[in-house]
């Protein structure tokens, strides 16, 4: 049953990334500046099309762009136009610091982010409550930039704890998963505090109250257990920001992942290098859609075969 | 949103609050560059690394440029533009969500899908491909801000329309022989009213920081006008000796979106009681 959903989920993500593809191709292609694109201005109009003849490049689009998705697919080939170079090898080092970034983030976010939240709703309207929603209300209003000049001057320039930049050590993951989590996490102990003091309040906590269950089990069992399907709902939602916030982190600390690597290209106008890093990109997020797929399924198996997005009723 | 609930959402202080706080800032960015201090992009070299004093209340940068003027002036454009954003993603995405939800079927999830594939792709993205069509360093880059947050109005809104499409008063509706438009704007539009001003806060919200990373990241405004998040990327590397220079933009930023944030929260906790009310 289990395989089956997973397996289903997998057969969606296909055309997805079948279709984003096309449209990052198709987007690139017609741009104005590309290598391709400069060439007729410097001699008769159908040059580009004696181009692609010379090369044995189909000049339709789709055609092309069959082409390189098979090359993508069966080769893992990422040709370069600009650096007469494959980009394969490149880009699956950088991308996978990214996903390591991106992990070590959504482990802080949701390792930091439940607990917080769930002892906010416990203690609704105490002072505890007061500082974490607080806390919570500040730290998703920072732009992650901000936070992560301010925590390098704290840590690294004031403090001497951590290290600026570099690749080499555990600790030099430190900032960036902080970086990354900040926007997450206060999300996330937004929404359980949220879904954990309206679980309390129904009718199933009584009768648990009733049975004699301790007040710390209903809570953690049954409450939290309950507000993790919309919590996962949130983050699914954000996911294109958190990608966004890991190439933050990236390009502020200096770490060579898909997001550092991305913006430089795109201010060197390299589109081969700009079309690989977001393929690679949108191949996480929609892998990162699946993960949350499989949890939702696993906290609520009625769902059967739909995608959250499908769910409807779910908020 | 009634006028009952207008007048809840005002007897709250922190909503209160949090509406004069944004409402100041966008005072100050529109009212203080016409006080006559210089431009932002008049340099006064005698004047360079100055102090606060009354002639440059936030000081002068190593050009010897009035930094309040840069501050208010980038304001104009970081809010502008995300405000900007806000509407084109509002106006379309209640649109899509509308016709998804209200619709349904092949509508449906068509939309859904082309809402997913969108999320995918990576904004940066969506900035070069405006930018190279419509001119480098000129704002066009609010339309990619708009597009990003599209997919997400679009699903809400159309959650939203979801839950009451299929209850009785709209099934009555249809039985007696109402229009589709009027169904859509007596019935949908108005309960679905609330979530579309929430949905506002949120996405103005989400839209200035989105704004500011890309003017951070050098993909907003060209060069010497002054963005927020231009204006970090531009001092943090003299942080250590000039720390207000950084600092006061970060904290513009964060009270911008920290008030907008909690005016969406205001609307919240109003239409959550009118909700347990009736």
């Amino acid at each position: 049953m289990m395989l089956r959903y997973i397996f289903k989920r997998i057969l969606v993500i296909i055309p997805a990334l079948l279709a984003s593809m096309l449209a990052i191709f198709i987007l690139l292609t017609y741009l104005p500046g590309s290598r391709l694109g400069m060439l007729p201005i410097y001699g008769d109009g159908d040059l580009l099309d004696r181009f692609f003849l010379y090369f044995s490049v189909p000049a339709n689009t789709f055609t092309r762009y069959l082409r390189y998705a098979w090359d993508v697919f069966t080769k893992l080939h990422f040709p370069s136009v600009f650096q007469h170079r494959d980009l394969t090898g490149e880009t699956l080092t950088r991308a996978k610091f990214t996903f390591l970034l991106t992990m070590l983030g959504l482990i802080f976010m949701i390792v930091a982010g439940i607990p917080l939240g769930v002892a906010a709703g416990h203690k609704k309207g105490k002072w505890q409550d007061t500082l974490i929603s607080s806390f919570s209300l500040v730290l998703s209003s920072i732009p992650p930039f901000c936070l992560s000049i301010f925590l390098a001057l704290l840590f690294c320039l004031y403090l001497h704890w951590l290290p600026v930049f570099g690749i080499e050590e555990p600790k030099n993951y430190i900032l960036p998963t902080l970086t990354i989590a900040s926007g997450g996490l206060a999300k996330t102990i937004q929404v359980v505090r949220q879904n954990v003091i309206a679980e309390m309040k129904k009718p199933y906590t009584k009768t648990l109250r009733a049975k004699g269950v301790r007040e710390e089990k209903i809570l953690l069992r049954h409450a939290l257990r309950n507000s993790l399907i919309p919590t996962i709902t949130v983050l699914r939602e954000m996911s294109a920001e958190i990608f966004m916030s890991t190439f933050i982190a990236e390009y502020f600390f200096a770490i060579p992942g898909i997001g550092y690597y991305l913006v430089s290209a795109i201010i060197a106008r390299d589109y081969s290098v700009v079309f690989a890093c977001s393929i690679i990109t949108a191949l996480f997020i929609l892998l990162f859609g699946l993960l949350c797929d499989i949890l939702f399924f696993l906290l609520e198996p009625e769902v059967r075969g739909k995608s959250l997005n499908e769910g409807g009723a779910h908020e | 949103m009634n006028r009952k609930a207008w007048r809840k959402f005002f007897r709250n202080k922190v909503s209160v609050l949090a509406l004069a706080v944004f409402l100041l800032i966008v005072g100050c960015c529109i009212f203080v560059p016409m006080l006559g201090f210089s431009d932002y992009y008049t340099l006064d070299v005698p004047n360079h690394h100055a102090p606060f004093t009354l002639e440059h209340p936030f000081g002068t940068d190593h050009l010897g440029r009035d930094l309040l003027s840069r501050m208010m002036i980038g304001g104009r454009y970081t809010l502008g533009l995300s405000f900007l954003a806000t509407v084109l993603a509002i106006f379309f995405g209640v649109f899509f969500g509308i016709l998804a939800g209200y619709k349904g079927g092949k509508t449906d999830s068509l939309i859904i899908r082309i809402s997913e594939i969108l999320t995918s792709i990576p904004y940066l993205l969506f900035v070069i491909i405006v930018e190279v069509f419509l001119g480098f360093g000129k704002g066009y880059f609010f339309l990619a801000v708009a597009i990003a947050s599209l997919p997400s109005v679009t699903r809400t809104i159309r959650n939203a329309v979801l839950k009451i499409r299929y209850s009785e008063y709209i099934e009555a509706s249809i039985t007696m022989g109402r229009s589709d438009a009027y169904i859509l704007t007596h019935h949908v539009l108005r309960s679905i009213l609330p979530v579309i001003l929430l949905q506002i806060t949120s996405t103005y919200a989400s839209s200035i920081m989105a704004c500011t990373i890309l003017g951070y990241l050098d993909f907003g405004m060209a060069y010497p006008v002054p963005e927020w998040g231009r204006i970090v990327a531009e001092y943090y590397s003299k942080i250590y000796t000039h720390m207000s220079w950084c600092v006061l933009p970060c904290v513009f930023i964060a009270a911008s979106v920290l008030s907008v944030h909690l005016i969406g929260n205001g609307i919240r906790d109003v239409q959550d009681i009118r909700e347990e009310t009736e």
